[in-house]
């Protein structure tokens, strides 16, 4: 990964980000503001699975409110997470705070689509049984679990390239 | 620009208290601290933009406003309890690096609007929720308080990512920031 990252920090794309020294933080903010966006909507879906919030409404319409939130989120805080790592190709990808968020982020999405598509091919799936409430509420817990840990280990890029480096 | 200068006084007995000074020495503190930090700001921001969306009328049209203030702003409240005491304990450690930096003034100025901008919607529109909570247009006041929240707090995030390039601004493409 090295090799791959020192040839990326030397090509022409990635030089030409490395001279707009403002491209950075500004795709930062960005990132965060986006990272909010999708905490927020994961947050409400997952509340609802648990009955911690909106339980006038049913849990698909819940979902259907925030999903599309959630995708457009990760669409944002992907473009300005690749504009990061081809202006610092070295700082990210030799990085295992980076590995083990975008594993986490992996496992989360998979588990997001996954729960997408039960809803498309039954409306009730999580809401007509008690064993399918109880995997739920358990699969709600996790994604809380792992959208707080994505957002630590993003936070943490910053320091354990540091520790790679030395 | 003209800072709020900070008697040195103060920032020595800040910075000299032993929860300071061991948040800067320690290897894994601050990172933690701010770790949890970013995630408490995420969800103050993500959830307060819930409230913010439905005053506009971009999302939740379907359900009653005070049914989605329910929902979120125990968690905006919460959010904001971490947030500022995390904030609090960076700022404590680190003092009188952070005095000098014009983007962390900032930040609380836009806090501050933030704060002046609920306060007004809290205790002037909001009196008359019960005519437009549900199934009807929101009054022009309302959508303006959502629209200047969804602002300022774009503000305070862009300007408390700013502090850590600001301080560290020669080293933005080598540095831990």
């Amino acid at each position: 990964m090295i090799e791959f990252a020192n040839w990326l920090a030397d090509s022409s794309a990635s030089q030409s980000l490395q001279q707009m020294y403002w491209i950075v933080p500004v795709a930062q903010c960005i990132h965060i503001l986006a990272i909010s966006t999708l905490m927020g909507s994961a947050l409400m879906i997952n509340l609802r699975i648990l009955n911690m919030a909106g339980r006038e409404q049913t849990v698909t319409s819940t979902a259907r409110r925030f999903i599309p939130w959630i995708w457009w989120g990760f669409v944002v805080a992907l473009v300005t997470g690749l504009v990061q790592i081809v202006a610092e190709p070295v700082r990210d990808l030799v990085n295992l705070a980076f590995w083990g968020k975008m594993s986490l982020l992996f496992i989360s999405l998979l588990l997001l689509a996954f729960f997408q598509s039960t809803l498309v091919r039954s409306v009730a799936i999580w809401e007509e049984t008690p064993s399918g409430r109880s995997w739920a509420q358990v699969l709600a817990v996790l994604s809380i679990l792992m959208w707080v840990a994505i957002v630590i280990l993003g936070r943490w890029i910053a320091y354990a390239q540091i520790e790679v480096n030395q | 620009m003209n800072l709020p200068q900070v008697p040195q006084e103060w920032l020595d007995a800040l910075t000299s208290i032993p929860t300071s000074q061991f948040i800067r020495e320690s290897s894994w503190a601050f990172p933690v601290i701010e770790s949890i930090h970013v995630v408490a700001i995420s969800l103050l921001v993500g959830t307060i933009t819930i409230v913010d969306l439905r005053l506009i009328g971009i999302a939740s049209n379907n359900r009653a406003i005070t049914q989605i203030s329910r929902d979120t702003l125990k968690w905006t409240w919460g959010a904001f309890v971490i947030a500022a005491i995390t904030g609090s304990l960076m700022a404590m450690a680190k003092l009188d690096t952070y005095v000098p930096v014009p983007s962390f003034w900032l930040k609380f100025v836009f806090m501050f609007a933030a704060a002046v901008n609920m306060l007004i919607f809290e205790l002037i529109t909001f009196r008359s929720v019960r005519q437009w909570d549900a199934d009807c247009k929101v009054p022009l006041a309302a959508k303006v308080a959502g629209t200047t929240s969804i602002a300022l707090w774009t503000m305070v995030v862009i300007f408390g990512r700013w502090i850590g390039y600001t301080v560290n601004f020669g080293s933005v493409f080598g540095g831990g920031f």
